[in-house]
């Protein structure tokens, strides 16, 4: 797959001009609805956000720019930056980390499906280990597929609430889109493919990937 | 339909690079003013110390001060800077809504705020504003939780103070989590107002209201050493508790069996960052970052607490 070079990332800049007008537009037009929240300020519609960038620019963006898997994982091995440079996207900050779109192609060799945080684990070259694991929700961990979007910047956001309000929005809408209609049973064994994100703060952490698409073969 | 011209300019100045620079010239006299909560809690003594000492690296003279949540307060410290020539503002803020005008004062007077820990409600006034990821440390302090309580049982949760975004963001960054295991039931929630004392008496009454209660989550660790020690009194070495912040006190009780988790903001590195950065803008204009910039946290438990020290991982 591609590298995310200079090119591309002034290419991913454009959208932004667009998000922004964007997500200004639909604070706009909830302004005078006070949804009362915990801090008890009035926050724009994330999740009528989500449903207007969802399958225009969010789904192509982890299409077009995420990498085989395996690629990832033969940099990811020995050096996280370097894997991160390469195939990854992270604001510049200091303490932020990196983040990855990915397709990845393997078989599920675990399941863990008595939990809210249902998950697969994936082994992609044979060997019978895991080398990433699918989350199947409904519980979804994390905020990967708000933070590998370079085009949504918290510096847009009124606060830390809105901002955690639009990564519940995503994580939502990629399980009820992906995740809600697929069966959890029989799945040890099955192929499966998939195109999702995932964040990693150390390079020994778990691959946690939350597919935006998913399909399991034979399974219905 | 200013926030298009707007988009489109911050669209441009990112394709640019950002390539206005002013500079100005830092000389050995330069005060940087550090304005924080009360250092009661070891959590602001440590970034102002933080910054204090990198300011001070740095080649900058300080001026330390405390404005103990009061905006009024914060309002006179602001002008005291400004009145005494401070080249740039160091601060953790005492409101999200109550900031912004101290903050554009002393943008218009031209010094520069690089904000810490809190959030403000507007952007494009401060220069920075660098804060902890709090909803991902309260999804990881709640997983903890979760986890630790076996996805089950009666649990009870004590809230920061309610004009701070931060106690909103970690409510709401540990109901994310657990609001989805449906055998997880909050039996009360309650404002301890970040305050020990006020904890372990709300606890106590808690308590009295639940004694089967399984668990307890702590929007700060203040707040849990409240709990905790109104939970050993009463008897009940058996409850969960988890905090928010990584004090040395709360790695002293995780260490002794009492306490069993809490996250760590780098309140240490964060105040130094903002000192760098600041010294970057007074340099060269700019400090080549957004404004606003999330910080990861990190969960502490029996595994790594002894790495802990002064809100920093050794």
């Amino acid at each position: 797959m591609k590298r995310v070079g200079p090119i591309i990332k002034l290419l991913l800049l454009l959208p932004l001009v667009f998000l922004v007008e964007a997500c200004q537009l639909v604070k706009n037009d909830v302004e005078n609805d006070n949804k009362a929240t915990v801090s008890g300020s009035s926050y724009g519609d994330m999740p009528a956000l989500v449903e207007e960038i969802w399958a225009d620019r969010v789904v192509p963006h982890l299409k077009s720019s995420g990498a085989d898997f395996a690629d990832i994982l033969a940099v990811l091995g020995n050096d996280l930056d370097a894997a991160g440079g390469t195939f990854g996207y992270r604001p510049s900050s200091e303490g932020s980390p990196w983040n990855f779109a990915t397709r990845i192609e393997g078989e599920i060799v675990a399941a863990k499906t008595d939990t809210r945080a249902a998950t697969a684990d994936v082994d992609i070259d044979g060997d019978g280990r895991a080398d990433a694991v699918l989350q199947l929700g409904p519980v979804i961990r994390g905020t990967t597929l708000r933070d590998v979007l370079p085009f949504i910047d918290f510096t847009s956001f009124t606060d830390q609430i809105e901002f955690a309000q639009l990564s519940r929005a995503l994580n939502t809408k990629a399980f009820d889109t992906v995740l809600a209609d697929l069966s959890r049973e029989g799945l040890v064994g099955k192929s499966v493919t998939a195109t999702g994100a995932f964040t990693m703060r150390k390079p020994n952490d778990t691959i946690l990937i939350t597919p935006i698409e998913i399909e399991v073969m034979g399974n219905e | 339909m200013t926030f298009t011209r707007k988009a489109l300019f911050a669209g441009v100045a990112m394709v640019m690079g950002l390539a206005t620079t002013m500079p100005v010239s830092a000389s050995a006299a330069d005060l940087i003013a550090i304005i924080t909560p009360s250092h009661d809690n070891p959590f602001f003594k440590a970034e102002a110390e933080g910054a204090k000492q990198r300011a001070e690296e740095l080649g900058y003279e300080t001026l330390v001060l405390v404005h103990d949540d009061d905006p009024n307060k914060q309002n006179q410290l602001y002008d005291t800077a400004i009145a005494r020539g401070a080249k740039a503002i160091i601060l953790d803020n005492a409101g999200a809504e109550a900031t912004v005008a101290p903050v554009r004062r002393a943008k218009e007077a031209g010094i520069p705020s690089f904000l810490i820990d809190r959030e403000i409600k507007e952007s494009g006034i401060a220069v920075s504003q660098i804060v902890s990821n709090n909803y991902q440390g309260a999804q990881l302090g709640a997983e903890e939780f979760v986890r630790q309580m076996g996805e089950e049982g009666k649990y009870a949760e004590l809230l920061g103070r309610e004009a701070d975004t931060n106690a909103g963001i970690r409510s709401s960054g540990y109901h994310d989590i657990i609001d989805q295991y449906p055998d997880m039931e909050m039996v009360a929630q309650q404002s301890a107002n970040w305050s020990q004392t006020e904890a372990y008496e709300k606890m106590e009454t808690i308590l009295q209201a639940n004694p089967n209660i399984k668990g307890v989550i702590s929007g700060n660790d203040t707040m849990a050493m409240g709990a905790i020690a109104a939970l050993q009194a009463a008897g009940r070495n058996d409850v969960i508790v988890v905090g928010f912040d990584g004090s040395n006190d709360v790695r002293d009780s995780i260490l002794e069996g009492g306490i069993k988790a809490t996250v760590l903001q780098p309140a240490y590195r964060q105040a130094q960052i903002a000192v760098e950065q600041a010294d970057q803008y007074l340099k060269t204009g700019s400090t080549g970052q957004d404004e606003k910039q999330l910080m990861d946290c990190v969960l502490i438990t029996a595994d790594n607490a002894k790495q802990l020290e002064t809100f920093a991982l050794k």
